[in-house]
């Protein structure tokens, strides 16, 4: 059953819950926050996806937390205009 | 086996307080620096250090430049950058002015790569009513836009052709009292031509564009008739942009102006046979050769296997067919590729074509409206086909129920703005290319089912950063200007009914007449390119 | 504010399938380096990690097949396409200001500052507090505003540098 650590302080808790949701179809995923990172498990995976899928869900992460940035930050340039 | 290493980098000096705000990116062994305003500048990578270092100083010969295009901060003045930008960008808050309207669905071809939805000849139930035109037309001239551009589309539009003499009849006489600019177009497969038909169109100065894949092995391939009939569709589409094209000079246009547009849908045949292609636009007078790839939408993910192809190969073809094209300018041909001459209008003039699928934020909906033969409204005709796959997702509602402004207030229409807004988007905000660029937000959900999508996995991105950076590259190397004298006339579009402007010595454009038409551009290449 | 040039060693680990890249988050911002990894999601599984205070690791699988000569020279493109995201970061800090300026004069009817002079002159105080020894550059009395937007000068009119 991989896992994976991903940093609170690189990627976005919120995005990783959101995108967490997206996988449920393909595996059993369990979720942990602790302080400084969020843990993810999956389980049951389907033999389909198995290699590549905790590989995808890091990708999709990381996509998913610079577009927030992204969006943050356009976000705080439109409120000081 | 691990093995350790490392990788020596060395930080630029760089004095950030002594610049303006700018991206940058390489092409060949110079720096592209460009502006939100369109602007660039190409500089040698010591020159691109010393401005990184605020040490490019006022002996330099490009400072004076490099001042006024905003690049440093020393001397620049921002609100001369603010109207540029505001020229730039002028059709913001202009609301739609492109209006495709489906008449039928019907068609009498069965194209490989069809995603227009269409259907059988006895399918009279996909044909738009009078009724329905009226409250197209009613609902169009209620759009803030003072350019109104009306764009028959189908199945094949002709074969509804009462709905065609309808809108145009009908949106003429409520004009009187709108006072807008109104150009009509027909995207045509010429097929159900008849002489009838092309003198109320010429009558009528509805502007033609047919779909026109090559000469007769690969069009007749692509498109043949539904049900295999023998007859070739290719001899009917050269039948009549040879009778248009000369009709138009009987009737004393100008050729240069008035003549049959032509959309082509590459293929893999297509790749096979470029350069027939393009010599066959050339015989045909054919000014404007728009080099487009298959899109994601409709029956093409089902046929692909036959007439697909990868990225990078249609990347080759398009470098290639590119450089035959300059290359027949230079011997004096005048064609032009019609995606290049969009990039080139953003690159060398102060204005900006309006072209719907390549601005930010994308014209879906606030540039562009779409209305399906029964009435139904879409931002675009891409959203359209969506629904024709069976995803009603994009459907705005119904004529005579919305109104145009809850159609540019609804929450697709601003879904569809945030998720094309390059300023919000990774990678396009810091892009070189993003003051030319735009995303497509349906192609991305037809591929991941995400508006958004992954910027380096969306095939556009790609297409429309290897174009801007093919025309940047050609530009850096053209050591005489031979070559910005070419790509300057690209950028022409001159409204048809004035006379053509005077160059100057170097085929300078940039205060002609149509280069601050607003309608410029927004005739059939525009939208066709958004639905074909 | 001026940084000098400044040389720096970017540490990386391959094992002949992925590679890994140990920065100094001192040297390279969050922003320019979830920049610069956004960029390799079509050619690389990406992963971020902390191994220590301060320091990141990302880690590049290729998607296709790999050897260490490709790692290595991944990992260079890597560390160049960095370099260019802490200049953009870095650049888009220091004229946000600018920017929003301009953008809010072009589209909107009332901007929050009252002139561009103003504004300069904010910076230039933010510029005098930041670094002592730099000698501050004053900021020119902004040209009378351009003619009319439809009467505005060409863009990129110059002659593109010849080579
Ligand atoms: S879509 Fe690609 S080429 Fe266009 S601005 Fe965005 S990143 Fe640049």
């Amino acid at each position: 059953m991989p896992e994976l650590m991903l940093h609170k302080s690189l990627y976005d808790a919120a995005v990783v819950h959101q995108v967490a949701r997206l996988y449920e179809g393909v595996a059993t995923i369990a979720v942990d926050e602790d302080p400084h990172a969020v843990t993810v498990r999956f389980d049951d995976v389907d033999p389909d996806v198995a290699d590549v899928l905790v590989d995808h869900f890091g990708n999709h992460v990381l996509v998913e937390t610079v577009k927030q940035a992204n969006a943050a930050e356009q976000v705080l340039m439109g409120d000081s205009r | 086996m691990t093995r350790r290493g490392s990788i020596a980098v060395t930080h630029p000096r760089l004095d950030a307080d002594k610049l303006g705000p700018f991206r940058f990116g390489r092409i060949d062994d110079k720096v592209l620096l460009t502006h939100d305003t369109g602007q660039w500048h190409l500089l040698s990578e010591p020159d691109f250090e010393a401005l990184l270092a605020g040490t490019l100083g006022p002996d330099h010969p490009d400072h004076a430049a490099l001042v006024d295009k905003g690049f440093i901060r020393d001397g620049m003045d921002a609100d001369a950058i603010a109207d540029r930008l505001r020229r730039k960008k002028r059709w913001l808050g202009m609301g739609p002015h492109l209006h495709v309207v489906i008449t039928t669905l019907r068609c009498n071809q069965s194209c490989k790569y069809c995603h227009a939805s269409r259907t059988d000849m006895d399918r009279v139930d996909t044909d738009m009513s009078i009724d329905t035109a009226r409250l197209v037309v009613d609902h169009a001239l209620r759009s803030p836009s003072p350019f109104i551009a009306f764009e028959f589309q189908g199945g094949e539009p002709t074969v509804n052709m009462d709905v065609i003499r309808f809108i145009v009849e009908y949106s003429r006489e409520r004009n009187r009292n709108e006072g807008k600019t109104i150009e009509y177009s027909l995207v045509t497969n010429m097929t159900r031509m008849d002489e009838d038909k092309a003198e109320w169109l010429l009558a009528n100065d509805v502007f033609l564009c047919t779909s026109l894949d090559g000469p007769r092995h690969v069009h007749d391939w692509n498109r043949p008739f539904a049900g295999g009939q023998g007859s070739a569709p290719f001899d009917e589409v050269m039948k009549w942009v040879q009778y248009f094209n000369r009709r138009y000079v009987e009737m004393g246009r100008d050729p240069e102006l008035w003549h049959v547009d032509a959309l082509m849908t590459t293929t893999r045949k297509t790749l096979e046979h470029w350069r027939e292609v393009i010599d066959l636009y050339v015989s045909l007078g054919i000014r404007n050769l728009y080099l487009r790839p298959l899109n994601p939408f409709g029956f093409i993910m089902k046929t692909w296997k036959a007439v697909g192809y990868d990225q990078e190969d249609f990347l080759r073809f398009y470098e290639q067919a590119l450089d035959y094209i300059i290359d027949l300018n230079r011997d004096g041909v005048q064609i032009i590729e019609g995606t290049a001459a969009l990039f080139l209008k953003k690159m060398l003039t102060p204005d900006d074509p309006n072209f719907v699928d390549l601005r930010s934020p994308i014209g879906a909906g606030t540039g562009q409206i779409a209305y399906n033969y029964d009435g139904t409204i879409f931002p675009s005709d891409e959203g359209r086909m969506v629904d024709a796959m069976g995803d009603p997702i994009f459907a705005l509602g119904r004529l005579g129920e919305l109104t145009p402004d809850e159609a540019i207030g609804h929450p697709t229409v601003k879904a569809l703005a945030v998720a094309s807004l390059l300023d919000t988007l990774p990678m396009c905000s810091t892009c070189w290319n993003a003051p030319y660029c735009g995303v497509r937000p349906l192609h991305n959900y037809m591929m991941s089912g995400d508006l958004f999508g992954q910027r380096p996995n969306t095939p556009k991105c790609k297409q429309h950063m290897t174009i801007a950076r093919l025309l940047f590259e050609r530009l850096s190397r053209d050591t005489d200007g031979s070559l910005e004298a070419i790509f300057r006339r690209w950028t022409l579009e001159r409204p048809r009914e004035t006379p053509p402007p005077d160059l100057d010595a170097d085929g300078d454009a940039g205060a002609s007449p149509a280069a601050s038409s607003p309608a410029s551009g927004d005739a059939a290449p525009d939208s066709a390119a958004a639905t074909e | 504010m001026s940084d000098d040039a400044l040389q720096d060693e970017i540490a990386f680990v391959e094992d002949g399938r992925r590679v890994a890249l140990t920065l100094d988050e001192e040297l390279y911002p969050r922003d320019a380096i979830l920049g610069a990894a956004y960029l390799f999601v079509d050619r690389a599984w990406v992963f971020l990690s902390r191994p220590g205070d301060r320091q990141v690791e990302v880690r590049l699988k290729p998607k296709g097949d790999t050897d260490s000569a490709a790692l290595e020279a991944l990992a260079g493109e890597f560390a160049n396409e960095l370099l260019n995201q802490v200049l953009r970061v870095r650049i888009g800090e220091s004229t946000g200001r600018i920017r929003e300026y301009y953008m809010a004069r072009a589209f909107f009817s009332t901007t929050t500052q009252s002139s561009i002079d103003q504004l300069l002159a904010e910076l230039d105080e933010e510029e005098l507090a930041d670094d002592d020894l730099e000698i501050s550059v004053p900021w020119d009395t902004p040209e009378p505003a351009a003619d009319t937007p439809d009467e505005g000068p060409a863009v990129g009119d110059e002659e593109p540098p010849r080579a």
